[in-house]
């Protein structure tokens, strides 16, 4: 074989490899950051697909895929985000819930937060930190939640918007609000090492934050083969197993 | 369109161009004068913003000014002043993070100048200061408009670290620069183009005005 | 009278070389500076004015101690009273020739005898940018004069000066020298063209 064919050769099954041996692109609501990671261990165990995760908060990662992120699978934080995209065309079809969130009050200092709906209107609360409520669903739960219980506007001058609920957690780990909204998955991050002391919100006062996901058009080829075993993976018993042992709930 | 952000921002890098033209002007002084070790470690200091991501910077304001520990709790405790989620926290990151934008133009200038000038006033019997404001000042004015047009500028653009230590709260924290970058998160791009018009145009016309002012004299921040 | 007691380290081309000078100073002197290129000359006159410290050194001047580094001891430059005009003129790039002399004395009657004795009545609104380098000497020279020094240090004072000026320039300096009563010293590189005015000589 000539030099030129040999090269050409090479070169097409370098190709055809890196082809192969595309990552699978799960973008993930902030609150799934811990738990995705154990997810794709089962997952590669399992099928030896290798997932990539990308962590933002839920309204943000549906505005990149629709500017064209190029991403596989979305793990949204609601069923809102995910219906847009499907009905705007950029994916497969309607979401399923794949787990239940629920909503927590946390701090790393020793208060009692029990009765948290009083406590937050004392001076022992200074800032409260609650997720972006236009792009975070944990953030929308907590306005819900807020507003019900009339506290919202009493409350003002102590709140602090974190961009994502990741953000709220390092408002409360690094001690600088009081507490924070966040989901229950917080308190099981292998990373997190600081004593919390939380509280669950009553379910009753916000809408369920029934977590969607769907395929995106994006994924094709092998991709798409590998996205529909991701799919199936999550809703399957082993992955409830762990969605479980991260404070979700599942059907 | 809420002009609130927008005032805000203008705040922020007023405040803070104020305040580096007040510490600026004498620590350049001080450090265009001679080499020693310790003026070359603070001028590293000083110039670390520049290459430093800022959130990085962001970061460790976060955790240095934490109300329940050291410093935070410090200042918490006997000035009830909290650096973190206010305007003044803002104020104090803007402040580091621009301070190599007013002393590093400054200090060029200065050193710039021949060591002859300063001389020849001491000779006249004039101090250090009355020197300072009347022979060296006046001959650096065109790198003295561009320090404080770049930092007045760049405090404007600031977002990485008011993104870690701001708290996005409406009328104190929730600058421009935030506010775009909300918009945009959430498909609100009608919003974020009119805040990015009115920055850009706002901006232009600051550096269009000082150029045509200093016509002869004004250098180009790129130079 | 001036005692001067020095040694200055300086850093030529290839290296370092040491300025040594003892010697007395009679008050009411012009004494001319002169030696070979590199010697020390003008920063023979630095350190004099104080504005460059000598390793080792006393300067007395009517028995008031300008220098002594035995003590640590170094009269600030502000306090000398020294008159200087520098090689290259150091004159202020935003200031015109009437601010010049406005900022070195308030005495206006002074400073018309200045500018006219410099013959530059006409440029008081100029700036240096817009003067001739023989123009710019000479204000050079006012300036030193306007605080109607004690001491009078020049560093090659006349080297712009077309040959008619110069001879003008030395020769009414002279005059105001006396006048002022002061001591001076003068650097030349051609030690021919101020024998008019000297009348004691420094070599280096």
């Amino acid at each position: 074989m000539t030099r030129k064919k040999l090269s050409l050769l090479v070169l097409s099954l370098a190709l055809s490899f890196g082809a192969l041996a595309q990552n699978l692109k799960v973008a993930v609501a902030a609150n799934l950051q811990s738990v995705i990671k154990v997810l794709a261990v089962d997952f590669k165990s399992k099928t030896g697909i290798v997932v990539e995760p990308i962590v933002g908060s839920t309204g943000n990662l549906m505005a990149q895929i629709k500017n064209g992120a190029p991403f596989d699978v979305f793990l949204a934080a609601d069923m809102g985000f995910a219906e847009r995209l499907f009905d705007d065309g950029f994916a497969t079809d309607k979401p399923t819930v794949y787990a239940t969130g629920t909503l927590i009050v946390c701090s790393t200092q020793n208060i009692d937060l029990k009765n948290w709906e009083s406590l937050i209107l004392t001076s022992t609360v200074k800032k409260v930190a609650i997720a972006n409520t236009l792009t975070a669903p944990y953030g929308q739960a907590a306005q819900q939640a807020l507003t019900a219980l009339g506290l919202l506007t009493k409350i003002d001058a102590k709140m602090v918007n974190a961009e994502s609920i990741t953000q709220v957690n390092t408002y409360i780990v690094t001690d600088v609000v009081s507490v924070g909204f966040t989901s229950q998955s917080f308190l099981h991050d292998p990373g997190q090492h600081k004593k919390l002391y939380w509280s669950i919100v009553d379910p009753k006062l916000y809408d369920p934050i029934e977590q969607g996901m769907v395929i995106l058009k994006h994924a094709k080829d092998a991709n798409a083969a590998a996205a529909d075993k991701f799919y199936k993976y999550i809703l399957s018993p082993s992955a409830k197993a762990i969605f479980k042992k991260y404070g979700y709930q599942t059907k | 369109m809420d002009w609130g952000p927008i005032w805000l921002t203008l705040r922020l890098a007023g405040i803070t161009t104020a305040l580096l033209l007040v510490f600026g002007l004498p620590l350049a002084y001080w450090l265009s004068r001679g080499k020693s070790l310790i003026k070359i470690i603070i001028e590293a200091i000083i110039t670390m913003p520049l290459v430093l991501p800022p959130s990085v910077l962001g970061f460790y304001l976060l955790v240095a000014f934490s109300p329940q520990h050291g410093l935070g709790k410090w200042l918490a405790d006997h000035f009830d002043v909290q650096f973190v989620f206010s305007f003044k926290g803002l104020v104090l990151a803007s402040v580091i993070y621009s301070m190599p934008f007013m002393i590093g133009p400054i200090k060029s200038a200065l050193q710039g100048l021949p060591l002859s000038l300063s001389q020849a006033s001491y000779t006249l019997g004039k101090s250090e200061l009355e020197t300072f404001r009347k022979v060296l000042l006046p001959n650096i004015r065109a790198s003295l408009l561009t320090a404080i047009i770049l930092t007045f500028a760049h405090t404007l653009g600031e977002f990485g670290v008011v993104l870690m230590i701001g708290g996005n709260i409406p009328g104190t924290t929730r600058v421009a620069s935030i506010a775009i970058y909300d918009a945009v998160e959430s498909m609100d791009y009608a919003s974020a183009n009119n805040y990015s018009l009115v920055l850009f145009a706002f901006t232009f016309v600051i550096v269009m005005a000082v150029f045509i002012f200093n016509r002869r004299s004004a250098k180009s921040p790129l130079e | 009278m001036i005692a001067i007691e020095i040694e200055k380290k300086m850093r030529t081309y290839e290296g370092h070389t040491v300025l040594r000078v003892n010697t007395q100073i009679a008050p009411g002197s012009i004494t001319k500076v002169y030696g070979p290129s590199g010697c020390g000359k003008s920063t023979l006159l630095k350190v004099i004015a104080g504005l460059v410290s000598p390793e080792k050194g006393k300067i007395i001047v009517d028995d008031v101690v300008w220098e002594d580094t035995a003590t640590k001891f170094s009269l600030k430059p502000q306090q000398r009273k020294v008159g200087f005009v520098f090689q290259h003129y150091a004159l202020f790039p935003n200031m015109t020739v009437l601010e010049h002399l406005q900022y070195a004395t308030d005495d206006a009657a002074w400073i018309n005898r200045l500018l006219h004795f410099g013959r530059l009545e006409t440029l008081v609104k100029h700036k240096p940018e817009y003067l001739s380098g023989g123009q710019q000497q000479r204000l050079a020279i006012l300036r030193a004069l306007a605080i109607k020094p004690r001491l009078l240090l020049m560093d090659e004072p006349f080297s712009a000066l077309d040959m008619d000026m110069r001879g003008v320039i030395i020769n009414e300096l002279k005059g105001l020298i006396r006048e002022l009563k002061c001591t001076a010293l003068i650097v030349s590189h051609n030690p021919n063209e101020v024998d008019a005015i000297t009348n004691e000589e420094l070599a280096l």
